[in-house]
């Protein structure tokens, strides 16, 4: 069964046609799916996340899915600082790269589809006075956000 | 991550380890906050 009902894939596929303007790289970072489970190693919401993100990449001929698996390709989640799953990482025009850890459900569906939108243009909404405070930063910066899927 | 964080609400942001803002953030407060993070040098 799908995740994004008919009405809503046709809205979201408006908008990717709108706002969607060069390509944006989704690693999926997730775990072997196979029918042994194995206690300790589940990854709960493995599944539906790359269910989610199958679906979002069909909406838009710019977005590209690569699914790793986390112990498999490990050296490229250390590269990218991945250490859990679900885990994505958006890369595209601009420097720099979003990172989202779990499912992005609820109304965390709408910051992942803004985020890819941002990735994609290479430019965010910041105001004038931000983008000069920020301009001169020369150190690494790692903001984390902690939400709940609601 | 939770308990490493202190996570008993959300949001919450923490920047470079050292600093942590519990609640939603407007853009200059952010800013701020990061400025504040950062080492008197950058």
């Amino acid at each position: 069964m799908a995740l994004i009902g008919t009405k809503d894939r046709k809205t979201l596929e408006d908008l990717f046609s709108q706002r969607m303007k060069n390509d944006v790289t989704v690693t999926y970072f997730t775990q072997g799916e196979s029918k042994l489970f194995i206690p300790g190693q589940e990854c709960e919401l493995c599944r539906e996340t790359r269910q989610m993100l199958e679906e979002v990449t069909e909406l838009s001929d710019h977005v590209h899915l690569e699914v790793k698996d986390f112990v498999r390709d490990g050296e490229l989640a250390a590269e990218m600082g991945v250490t859990r799953i679900p885990a994505i990482v958006l890369q595209g025009k601009g420097k720099g790269q979003v990172r989202f850890f779990g499912i992005p459900s609820g109304y965390e569906f709408s910051t992942l589809i803004e985020d890819l939108f941002e990735v994609s243009s290479g430019q965010t909404t910041l105001s004038d006075k931000t983008r000069t405070a920020l301009k001169d930063v020369n150190q690494p910066l790692h903001i984390q956000v902690f939400v709940t899927p609601t | 991550m939770a308990q490493r964080y202190r996570i008993f609400g959300v949001p919450k942001t923490v920047i470079n380890d050292r600093i942590e803002i519990d609640g939603a953030l407007r853009e200059p407060q952010l800013v701020q906050q990061v400025l504040g993070a950062l080492d008197s040098n950058g």
